[in-house]
Parts: C-alpha cells; sequence; structure tokens
C-alpha cells in the first residue's frame, strides 16, 4: 500500500474516530436533557416526553454500530487494546453489579443507582485502554 | 516470539512508520511487533513476509524450538 491512500485510510479512521465521539457526545447530552426535563418538568406532554426517548435510544443503537464500524477500521493491535478493554470493563461491572445486587438484598446499600455501574464501567474501560496504549507504545 | 523485522527494515533504510503504511498498520503496532510486545496475526505475519520475500519462518523464531 502507498503513502497516499494509508493516509487516506488514516483520514478515514480519523473522520469516523471524530463522528463516533461527537455522536456520543450528542447522545449522553440529550440524555441528561431528558432526564432533567423529566425531573423538572420541561415537557409539555407525555407525548413528547416518549418522542425524545424514542429518539434518544435510535441514537443510541447508531452509536453502538458506529462504535462497530470504527472497531473494523482500526488495526490488529489497536483492535486487541479495544477488546482487552471491553473484556475488563465488562467483566468488572458484571462481577460489580452482582456484588452491588448481595448488598442491596443484605440491606448493607439501600439506595442502589444503576448509573453507579454505568461510571464503574466507564472507568474502567477508559483505564484499560490507557493501560493498552502505554504497553504498546 | 522473536523476531527479525528490525534487522529487515534497518537493511532497506526503512522508518517505522514506512514499515507501517506498507502493511497498512499503524507504527504503534510495528514497534509493538519489533520490540517482542505483540506477535501479529497470521495474516499479517504473511504480509510481512511477502514484503521482504522471505519464508515467515525466517522472520519469526520460535521461542522454542
Amino acid at each position: 500500500m502507498n503513502k497516499l491512500s494509508a493516509s487516506t485510510s488514516e483520514k478515514t479512521k480519523g473522520m469516523k474516530s471524530s463522528i463516533f465521539v461527537a455522536s456520543t457526545f450528542i447522545w449522553i447530552g440529550m440524555m441528561i436533557f431528558i432526564d432533567k426535563g423529566i425531573l423538572y418538568g420541561w415537557f409539555a406532554s407525555d407525548m413528547q416526553i416518549n418522542l425524545l426517548i424514542a429518539f434518544d435510544t435510535i441514537l443510541g443503537i447508531v452509536v453502538i454500530f458506529m462504535f462497530m464500524s470504527l472497531l473494523k477500521s482500526m488495526d490488529e493491535l489497536q483492535r486487541k487494546i479495544q477488546f482487552d478493554a471491553l473484556a475488563f470493563s465488562m467483566g468488572t461491572t458484571f462481577v460489580a453489579s452482582i456484588t452491588y445486587s448481595l448488598l442491596t438484598t443484605a440491606q448493607i446499600v439501600r439506595d442502589s443507582e444503576t448509573s453507579d455501574l454505568i461510571l464503574i464501567m466507564t472507568f474502567c474501560y477508559m483505564a484499560s485502554v490507557i493501560y493498552g496504549q502505554v504497553k504498546y507504545r | 516470539m522473536k523476531n527479525r523485522l528490525k534487522v529487515l527494515r534497518a537493511e532497506r533504510d526503512w522508518t517505522q512508520a514506512d514499515l507501517a503504511n506498507k502493511l497498512d498498520v499503524s507504527r504503534q503496532t510495528i514497534n509493538s511487533i519489533e520490540k517482542d510486545k505483540y506477535d501479529p496475526s497470521l495474516p499479517l505475519a504473511f504480509k510481512i513476509a511477502r514484503l521482504f520475500q522471505q519464508s515467515i519462518e525466517s522472520i519469526f523464531l520460535d521461542n522454542e524450538a
């Protein structure tokens, strides 16, 4: 492969990455907007809320496919770093959710929040990606 | 797994970025293979062998052999 096509491939990957990050932020931003909107009564009707939730869910599905497309555009080492990070974050979240559930059943934890698990998953994923990038620098 | 990638690259006076472009992988991948931190997949190993016009076993050395 010559330098021109390699640089085109890099540009495509960069563009896919930017679109993925932008759409993820839009999805999260919208999720927060809907959550706060429901809490503070910003919406006029239930229909409006339902439409916004449906739109946000569709956007979330689009983000999943964008991430898959981004993974496909990566080379094998970058993909390995991502898969290791996904495996680590999924495993940690799985164990944490069971522990959390047991603690809730035992009434040691009273106000269980799903968002705590999402935070754990995000933190583990990001930490693992950074670890992979440093390891295979 | 040990390999002779760095030597073969140096013989041709290529940078890691040059080799990465020729193989359509990142420079990070070339660096990790050269430092024995990462073993390439079989398709990539074949690609490397084709590029240097050598057999896979003359580039990648089995530690247990």
